[in-house]
């Protein structure tokens, strides 16, 4: 019996749907501090000696750095080629482990492996490797800079995974779409007892309302005006709580829609007390119509009518907060979201599902790459370091208790965030610095509500 | 389809109410009562508050089981009307003047999308010159945004063309909103005798209102106005012009009906008043044609042949009607209390001209504005216009378009 | 004049699937590194088209209506995934 075909059942055994924790490996976040390598050795041999360490930086070239460990293959080629069968992977967890009363030392495993996973103890004569620390990795707790992530995902893909997909496949969202990705999740979450308004902007513009007699969309969807989202579905809303009829009244709106024209209706909604579910994607700008300014659009940025010359370089006012405005309302829920922290949406969105006593608004940042200028693949870390940088926090308001939810205790500067996006590559120290300075006052002003 | 006046007729039929003294606005409020409104929404203004006030107080002491919702503007009461009425619930609203103005984008979009909405309009003149008083225009300005405009002369007619307005928007052939244009402070702040209708009866005469055409449903799911293609939207269009004439039967039959149950019929899209032997014709729209009816009333007994015709339907045009009811005159006099700008005359004027076009031997035509901004429209302007009528009638010179208000003394 | 009308309906509603071939858009193709692949489900997180699917072994690509982003690629934290030049029977 080949040591292949003995595997194949365990491998079987795992469901198609089963989603596993993952170390996750992000080699442009690493600085080569080496942290990891300390707190691995240490917590593996109890001694600060680096080669008992089962995780390693690597550097290709100066100033570039890969941490290197155990990718728990799926077919892991050491697993195949250990003569003793020391080497076993639990089908639930995905990780691969030796089992030290079996391996012989023969290192034939750390020959095999391609992504420098083995490492081979000449004080014990034996292979070691990376174990996950029984799913509370210490390498990741020593990383300051997020080169390894603990990716668990595995709830929110177990949850969802199963649940249709209620918009259609072919949606003519640009490549990247932010907003194409919130749309499909958001209806994962919510479920079909929707009523949706999704007005003018990039979503409608995708065919989510559909086009002639078609709808893009599985749920009833209105294509409402882009000023009266949040009057209009006040209406089906009322009538159907009238009639006993139970669902979630949802807008989902674009920050002109939602920050610009059709602020009064919103405004007035959430006075009235409206139980609905108003979602803005907001990707700082009228995208839909070809890039130009809104007033989400954030200081400094560059856009078709804030365009960078020799007199003005790109927006001179600040980003309007919509969300803290929402939340001076006084309506039962308030949050911020984004892409790359998908569970905390997910929470977020379900907390909103629960509220009955008034409006719930939710915030959601949408890097664009078609108008913020950055490439297709990088929308999510784009978020990701709009939230390390607190240039866009993570917050909740729940019936007027303030919360950061996703603390950054060492914020990195907004550079390097700006850096990441086309629109603000004309900025200059000077103009980065006032950024700096803006968002940390607004910052203080966040953690102040959180105080109270 | 014309019918000739039945107007306070016998007291036979079944549907003989209480009698009472009320404003306009209180006509209309419980002309949405007796119809069973579910969803109201509404935004206070200049002539039509009251209305708001009575609505909110019928809601508040639960004569209406009705949501109503306090909006912040008339952008958004159109725009809740759009939803609740999306999801099957019979829906009322009203506004003037500037309100109206505001309303304009999604009041454009009601009958496109089909909505059965019925709306009260106090009319108003159009600022600026800055004025809170009536006139037509608000109304008038927005005739070919595809809604039906009914146009009423009195307190009882407001509250009947309310019930009735129900019964023609959620008729299968139809299914367009409709505005129950009644003059600001003419009608809406003068109070006047008001027969109120039972509501069983009502109940009999309008049932429930269930769309079949679209729902807002998570149950029936759809998409509700997708990005329309060229073609299509030819289609659409095509299909709301024919519904829209279409009405005009139904407008007519309506009428008849409500006749029979309630005692009471306006002529449905108009009225002929004195008509069988005219030779010449007063034609008027709205609160204006009480007083002509005096006027002319005067002229009769002075020896005039002269008769009256209401428009009470501006959208759809009564085009066949009018026609039919002026083929013997020789000239007719149009009060327009409203102007046409950049042709010197009023709408109406302009409207029955064109109607005229292509009818041997059509009737000379004069025009009159007059009543704009509150201003009166006195039997002294009616006497100065049936005058004018009467020389062009008698092939005298006489100007095209007479500004009553403004003739020298 | 007769008229032939292409719908049912008298206002405009929409009920059919609206589906663009996006597949059709494609530049670069998402490639998965079976061996690699440890189904966390991050690409099918990240994934605005929805084009990613669990199977017994790995996650693979919808390429029916994958617009090729590279979201997946580069979100992907067992670095499984690369983008391929798309090539065109």
């Amino acid at each position: 019996m080949s040591v292949a075909s003995a595997l194949e059942p365990e491998v079987r055994a795992q469901t198609t749907r089963k989603a596993q924790r993952i170390l996750g490996l992000y080699d442009k976040r690493c600085t080569g501090c080496r942290s990891c390598e300390l707190a691995c050795a240490a917590a593996k041999s109890g001694t600060y000696d680096l080669s008992q360490s089962r995780i390693r930086v690597v550097s290709s070239s100066v100033n570039s750095f890969s941490p290197v460990t155990c990718l728990q293959c799926a077919r892991p080629r050491c697993l195949e080629v250990c003569p003793t069968g020391a080497i076993v992977k639990n089908a639930d967890t995905g990780i691969v482990s030796v089992r030290e009363e079996k391996c012989v030392g023969c290192a034939m495993c750390a020959l095999a492996c391609p992504y420098g996973g083995m490492h081979y103890s000449s004080r014990d004569a034996k292979v070691t490797k990376c174990d996950f620390c029984d799913g509370d990795p210490e390498c990741v707790k020593a990383c300051a800079t997020g080169a390894l992530e603990d990716v668990n995902v595995v709830p929110l893909v177990d949850t969802l995974y199963d649940r249709e997909d209620l918009v259609s496949p072919g949606l003519s969202a640009c490549l990247g779409c932010n907003a194409e990705l919130l749309v499909r999740f958001t209806l994962k979450t919510l479920g079909r007892n929707v009523v949706f308004a999704s007005g003018p902007s990039c979503i409608a513009g995708t065919g989510f309302v559909g086009y002639g007699p078609t709808t893009g969309a599985k749920v009833p969807t209105y294509h409402s005006l882009l000023d009266n989202y949040a009057s209009m579905i006040t209406g089906t809303k009322r009538y159907y709580d009238q009639i006993g009829k139970e669902f979630h009244a949802v807008c989902f709106a674009g920050d002109g829609g939602t920050a610009d024209v059709g602020f009064q209706s919103l405004s007035a909604a959430a006075e009235r007390g409206e139980n609905i579910i108003y979602i803005c994607y907001d990707n700082e700008g009228y995208m839909n119509t070809g890039i130009q300014r809104s007033g989400t659009t954030p200081r400094g940025a560059w856009t078709t009518t804030t365009p960078v010359g020799a007199q003005r370089r790109g927006k001179p006012q600040h980003k309007k907060d919509v969300a803290l405005i929402m939340a001076m309302h006084d309506i039962p829920y308030v949050a911020t979201a984004n892409a790359a922290y998908l569970d905390d949406y997910y929470a977020k969105l379900k907390r909103a599902m629960e509220i009955k006593d008034g409006l719930s608004y939710i915030h959601l940042f949408s890097p664009c790459p078609t108008g913020w200028r950055f490439p297709t693949d990088k929308t999510i870390e784009v978020s990701r370091m709009a939230v390390e940088t607190n240039f866009f926090p993570l917050w909740e308001a729940d019936h007027g208790k303030f919360k950061i939810n996703r603390e950054v205790p060492f914020p990195k500067p907004v550079e390097q965030y700006l850096r990441l996006v086309g629109k603000y590559s004309h900025l200059n120290r000077a103009e980065i610095d006032e950024i700096q300075r803006d968002l940390d006052r607004r910052y203080k002003r966040l953690v102040a509500l959180t105080e109270m | 389809m014309v019918t000739e006046q039945v107007k306070h007729t016998s007291n036979a039929a079944r549907g003989v109410g209480k009698v009472t003294v009320m404003d306009g606005n209180k006509a209309a409020a419980y002309g949405a009562l007796l119809s069973r409104v579910q969803v109201l929404a509404a935004y206070p203004i200049t002539p039509q508050t009251p209305l708001v006030e009575y609505l909110s107080q019928f809601v508040a002491d639960g004569a209406l089981k009705a949501d109503f919702v306090e909006v912040e503007s008339e952008h958004s009461s159109l725009s809740v009307l759009h939803g609740a009425s999306l999801a099957g619930a019979r829906t009322f609203t009203a506004t003037s003047g500037q309100g109206l103005a505001l309303m304009y984008e999604p009041y454009n979009r009601t009958p496109t999308i089909r909505l059965p909405i019925v709306m009260g309009i106090a009319t108003r003149d159009g600022i600026s010159p800055q004025c809170v008083w009536g006139g037509h225009q608000d109304a008038i300005n927005v005739r070919d945004a595809g809604w039906i405009q009914l146009f009423v002369e009195d307190n009882q007619e407001i509250l009947d063309t309310v019930i009735m307005a129900y019964k023609i928007a959620e008729h299968p052939d139809v299914l367009l909103p409709v505005n129950v244009c009644y003059d600001g402070f003419y009608l809406s702040h003068m109070a006047d005798r008001v027969e109120i209708p039972p509501q069983e009866i009502v109940d009999e005469f309008l049932p429930p209102y269930r769309p079949t055409h679209q729902i807002l449903d998570p149950d029936n799911p759809m998409s509700i106005d997708p990005l329309t293609p060229n073609e299509l939207f030819m289609e659409y269009r095509y299909k709301h012009l024919q519904a829209l004439q279409r009405a005009k039967q139904v407008i007519a039959d309506v009428d008849q009906e409500f006749a029979s149950l309630f005692g009471r019929g306006y002529g449905g899209l108009i009225e002929k008043y004195r008509m069988d032997d005219a030779e010449i014709a007063i034609v008027g729209i709205g609160s204006p044609v009480g007083t002509a009816r005096v006027a002319v009333d005067r002229a009769r007994d002075e020896g005039k042949k002269i008769g009256l015709v209401k428009v009470r339907a501006l959208r759809p045009f009564p085009r066949e009607e009018l026609v039919e009811a002026l083929r013997n005159v020789r000239s007719v006099g149009v009060m327009d209390k409203n102007v046409c700008f950049g042709w010197g005359t009023g709408v109406l004027f302009m409207e029955l001209r064109s109607a005229m076009l292509g009818v041997p031997k059509p009737p000379a035509t004069v025009g009159f504005i007059d009543g704009l901004g509150g201003s009166d429209i006195t039997m002294e302007h009616y006497a100065r216009a049936i005058a004018i009528v009467d020389d062009s009638a008698n092939g005298l010179a006489h100007q095209e378009i007479t500004w009553l208000g403004l003739e020298e003394e | 004049m007769s008229i032939k009308f292409k719908v049912d309906y008298i206002t405009p509603i929409g009920k059919d699937l609206y589906v663009v071939n996006t597949g059709d858009w494609r530049y670069q193709r998402p490639v998965t590194n079976r061996d690699k692949c440890r189904k966390c489900g991050a690409c099918w997180l990240v994934c605005p088209t929805n084009s990613r699917h669990a199977l017994a072994t790995h996650y693979e690509t919808n390429l029916d209506f994958c617009k090729g982003c590279g979201l997946c690629a580069t979100e992907c934290p067992a670095r499984a995934i690369r983008m391929a030049e798309e090539t065109r029977e």
